[in-house]
């Protein structure tokens, strides 16, 4: 079986620490180059963070869960939520050539989702968000 | 005890970190899941040629930015609105950090200011290509570039 790490997290940010270290610690176990490896904690960083900040209309606490495994040349990684539904591959691009008065970080975390990750997959499973996101090893 | 991402370490050296461990590296492997320490940011206030440098060290991401956010806060509180952000120590940016910077850059053009950055590493370069942020900003390869252009008329200007 692929070598995998598995975490839950609430949906509060303190918990994003853990994430960033369950996520290092994994790739330092794999020896994934470091470009390689920002790329795999930005993916994980921008989802578990719009989740957090976005899925929940009540106060109550959430489980957010996360899986990092090692296929054959390619990181995979899913995240999932029981929150709203929310696809990351149907929110418009942001606008990017608009001056600093007028310029919103809205949507900018998705969008580096999208471009930086090789695959990016989403599916409404019953009740629950699960996004899964692929990045390619260097051969 | 070692961390995923240690403090004050030049960003070339903390490439070198994740290569295997060697004799000179005795610490090896897995001491990041024994005695995790939370990734840190370090910021740095300077001065340089009556300018304020802010150079911040680590990773400047959800659980960091908003250390940097009350720093350039700080920086705007004490009169300076033209000073240099030095990214030299900044290998990983995420979009909390560059609410941070466009934050910081906002507040900056309403004052007539602006924030040259300079140093940017090869991820951060990337990241700031993908989210058009070099139009927000003046960046340059070096500090000293950085303070000239301080001084000099220009874009924003």
């Amino acid at each position: 079986m692929a070598p995998t790490q598995r975490l839950t997290l609430a949906n509060d940010p303190a918990d994003l620490v853990k994430l960033t270290l369950a996520a290092q610690a994994f790739l330092d176990e794999q020896g994934v180059p470091a470009d390689v490896g920002d790329t795999t904690q930005l993916a994980l960083e921008e989802i578990v963070t719009n989740v957090i900040k976005y899925a929940y209309d009540d106060d109550a606490p959430h489980r957010v869960e996360v899986s990092m495994a090692r296929e054959d040349g390619v990181i995979v990684l899913c995240v999932e939520d029981d929150g709203r539904p929310f696809d990351p591959l149907q929110t418009p691009p942001p606008a990017l050539d608009e001056p600093v008065e007028e310029r919103s970080i809205g949507g900018l975390g998705i969008h580096l989702v999208r471009q930086l990750v090789d695959q990016l997959s989403y599916e409404r499973v019953g009740d629950r968000n699960r996004v899964e996101m692929r990045i390619a090893l260097p051969t | 005890m070692r961390s995923g991402y240690r403090r004050r370490l030049h960003p070339r050296e903390r490439k070198l970190r994740r290569d295997p461990p060697t004799a000179n590296d005795p610490h090896g492997e897995s001491v990041v899941s024994v005695h995790p320490e939370p990734p840190s940011l370090d910021i740095n206030v300077e001065r340089h040629d009556g300018h304020v440098v802010v150079h911040p060290v680590g990773r400047l991401d959800a659980t960091n930015g908003p250390a940097l956010d009350q720093a350039l806060e700080d920086v705007f509180d004490g009169g300076a609105n033209r000073f240099v952000l030095d990214m030299s120590g900044i290998a990983y940016i995420s979009s909390l950090g560059l609410a941070v910077l466009l934050r910081g850059a906002k507040r900056a053009k309403g004052e007539g200011g602006r924030i040259s950055l300079c140093a940017l590493q090869d991820g951060v370069t990337k990241v700031f290509e993908i989210s058009g942020f070099f139009v927000l900003f003046d960046c340059f390869e070096t500090r000293a570039e950085a303070l000239a252009a301080l001084t000099s008329p220009g874009q924003g200007d």
